[in-house]
């Protein structure tokens, strides 16, 4: 077997909360996918996949906490926009606590030495 | 179509390409919003969409993997119980086996060769149909019947020019059509002209006679006649049911090749003849074979 040391990178964070991060970027906004995949870049998450937010997009549909409805553009292709429903809101909420807490406690445990104790 | 077009189809079809162990449904599904997506890419900044997003097998596996599809296994996801480990083995096994067989028929790999036999198989499954059909229909072989070959080859011409049937099949009738092509072979090779006729065996005797244990001569005026040799018309002395059945012990263990006489036993089998068969061992007639005087017995019974 060999040894499988990951050095902690942003795309393997990522693939952790992505679900939380798509339902993050939907909050306020409904938006299609493209919409969804720069409001994250804009946050920073710089790494983003394309076709990750495409694949959590319908993952997250799938599993009932998204509804879409379709906007046909004048130039180019009709858009998918996606929306947050109750069930949606309510795993936005539920893994917003779940992240605060284990990024609590990540964060105590690499703070400097000294400090922690 | 513009260039811009062309460009998001040849991408999406790399897509799909990598997806193409889904079903169809999801496939759509997974590519629905990636047309618009592409021609807004695009909108922005010209340039081919591999330099944007990668390969489109890479960005395939990373959507299948966001979307909890899992990686590409090679087979159908329907079967997850096949060990991708194993199958991947197995994969490895057949492309060597591939080569070495290809390398002693002098082909860089056996399937070359395999494909190159595609146009006999356009002929040969137009022989299936028709044999198939008269079989059906008539009970007969086609190729006994002048309207079979006028069928066999119209349907043979018909079958070269469409080709290739299996590409032009959706997705999932490719098994079932390969797997009903493979029992009609079955079928009309069971179905084959060489079933109804039995090659006669190398001791001249046909299969028509198996039923028969012995045989009753008898003469033009209905005696019965004892001590019959018989012989084939290349002098062979003909056997009858099992021939040693009532043999003596003198011809079992004599020193003279034994030759079976008929009736081989005495039995009350007789229908017509009102007398029973003699007894006597007076040979009536005694046989003179043509053919092959060297297998002429001694006529003389006494032994």
């Amino acid at each position: 077997m060999h040894s499988t040391l990951h050095r902690v990178d942003t795309t393997q964070l990522l693939k952790g909360v992505l679900d939380l991060a798509v339902l993050a970027a939907l909050r306020d906004d409904d938006g299609y996918g493209y919409d969804i995949l720069r409001r994250l870049r804009a946050a920073g998450l710089d790494d983003v996949g394309d076709a990750s937010v495409y694949g959590t997009l319908r993952r997250l549909f799938q599993g009932g906490f998204l509804t879409t409805y379709v906007v046909p553009s004048e130039e180019g292709p009709h858009r998918k926009y996606y929306a947050l429903n109750a069930a949606g809101r309510a795993q936005l909420g539920s893994s917003s606590k779940v992240w605060r807490t284990f990024a609590q406690t990540m964060d105590r445990l690499i703070e400097e030495p000294g400090v922690a104790s | 179509m513009s260039a811009v077009d062309v460009e998001i189809d040849q991408y999406l079809s790399g897509v799909r390409a990598a997806l193409a162990d889904l079903p169809t449904e999801v496939q759509d599904d997974l590519v629905d919003d990636l047309p618009a997506h592409f021609a807004e890419l695009l909108d922005e900044h010209r340039g081919p969409l591999v330099e944007r997003l990668g390969p489109p097998e890479v960005y395939a596996a990373e959507l299948r993997t966001a979307a909890g599809l899992g990686a590409r296994t090679g087979t159908r996801r329907r079967w997850p119980a096949v060990n991708e480990d194993l199958a991947d083995k197995a994969a490895a096994l057949a492309r060597t086996a591939d080569l070495k067989i290809g390398a002693v028929i002098g082909y860089p790999k056996a399937t070359d060769f395999v494909r190159l036999l595609r146009p006999a198989w356009w002929v040969f499954r137009a022989y299936i149909v028709t044999l198939l059909f008269f079989e059906v229909t008539l009970h007969e072989n086609p190729i006994y019947n002048p309207v079979g070959w006028v069928v066999l080859i119209a349907l043979a011409l018909l079958s070269v020019r469409i080709g290739p049937i299996t590409p032009r099949l959706v997705r999932w009738a490719r098994g079932p059509a390969v797997l009903a092509a493979a029992v009609a072979v079955l079928v009309a090779l069971a179905a084959s002209p060489g079933r109804t006729y039995y090659q006669p065996s190398s001791d001249g005797y046909s299969d028509r006679w198996s039923q028969v244990t012995d045989v009753y001569p008898y003469d033009k005026n209905g005696n019965p006649l004892s001590d019959i040799y018989l012989y084939d018309q290349n002098g062979t002395p003909m056997e009858f049911g099992d021939a040693w059945r009532c043999a003596t012990e003198d011809q079992r263990y004599g020193s003279q090749p034994y030759i079976p006489r008929y009736p081989l036993c005495k039995g009350p089998v007789m229908a017509s003849p009102s007398a029973s068969p003699s007894t006597s061992p007076s040979p009536s007639s005694s046989p003179s074979p043509s053919a092959s005087p060297s297998l002429a017995p001694s006529p003389s019974p006494s032994k």
